[in-house]
């Protein structure tokens, strides 16, 4: 499976649409960017690592791609709307920029990835089912303590992490 | 620009500078779980995406609580 398509369709099979969220965001809901970046994040930096950066500059890449969302959210069009479609515009846009600033030739976006990386692909793909799987599994209690934990610190059921941590390392032993 | 405000069709108003700190913030929580996880660190999107890419109202509803509403002490 191609990563870009399988982390996409995975974005874009949570109930709230991309587009509902930009539209959400562009009136003011703080919480509407977060899970646009909590789903996007990823993707944009595999989709850079992908067209052969290196794993810190394509976390760049992504910043800078959401950094551009932030500051284009007011000339988002609520209809008919762009969607996902809009944001990997900008996302390509910021690749294209960070070639073009090397004085590089970006590779084709249509690239098979996976003939590119094979195991690599398919270990990341396995892990990022494990972490939302197994996120996802927990009681929402247990949920919301993770969600609400201070890095370092156990949050306020010193027991849910832990029995996340267990639970990903069951699905993804590696 | 960073102080700019951005204006929506309503009237209301995201700050970028706020919302960029904001994200910041989650992406450097979200490395920071990972390494508690004991995950490499290019796991932590995966785990981002784990912990905030659902709104509240898309969560399974825990006991006693009317499905949509958030629970106590959530921060979202």
């Amino acid at each position: 499976m191609n990563l870009q398509t399988a982390v996409v369709t995975s974005a874009e099979g949570a109930s709230a649409s991309v587009h509902d969220l930009l539209v959400r965001f562009k009136h003011g809901d703080i919480e509407a960017l977060e899970i646009l970046f909590a789903r996007y994040w990823g993707p944009f930096v595999f989709f850079a690592v992908r067209r052969g950066v290196t794993y810190q500059e394509a976390e760049d890449i992504a910043q800078d791609a959401f950094d551009a969302i932030i500051k284009s959210i007011a000339s988002y069009r609520e209809d008919p709307g762009g969607g996902a479609s809009w944001m990997w515009t900008i996302c390509r846009r910021k690749l294209s920029h960070f070639f073009r600033d090397r004085g590089r030739d970006a590779p084709p976006v249509d690239v098979d990835v996976e003939a590119i990386h094979g195991k690599d692909l398919i270990k990341e793909w396995e892990l990022w089912e494990c972490a939302i799987e197994s996120f996802a599994a927990l009681p929402l209690q247990d949920q919301t303590s993770i969600r609400n934990r201070m890095p370092g610190d156990s949050g306020p059921d010193p027991h849910a992490f832990g029995r996340w941590k267990t639970a990903l390392h069951e699905c993804w032993p590696s | 620009m960073e102080t700019e405000q951005l204006a929506s069709p309503i009237g209301t108003t995201v700050k970028p500078a706020e919302a960029k700190t904001r994200l910041r913030q989650l992406r450097d929580a979200a490395k920071a779980t990972t390494e508690d996880l004991g995950l490499p660190p290019e796991a932590a999107p995966a785990v981002l995406r784990a912990t905030h890419g659902k709104l509240a109202n898309e969560m399974p509803p825990q006991e006693g609580t009317p499905a949509g509403d958030k629970p106590a002490g959530s921060a979202r």
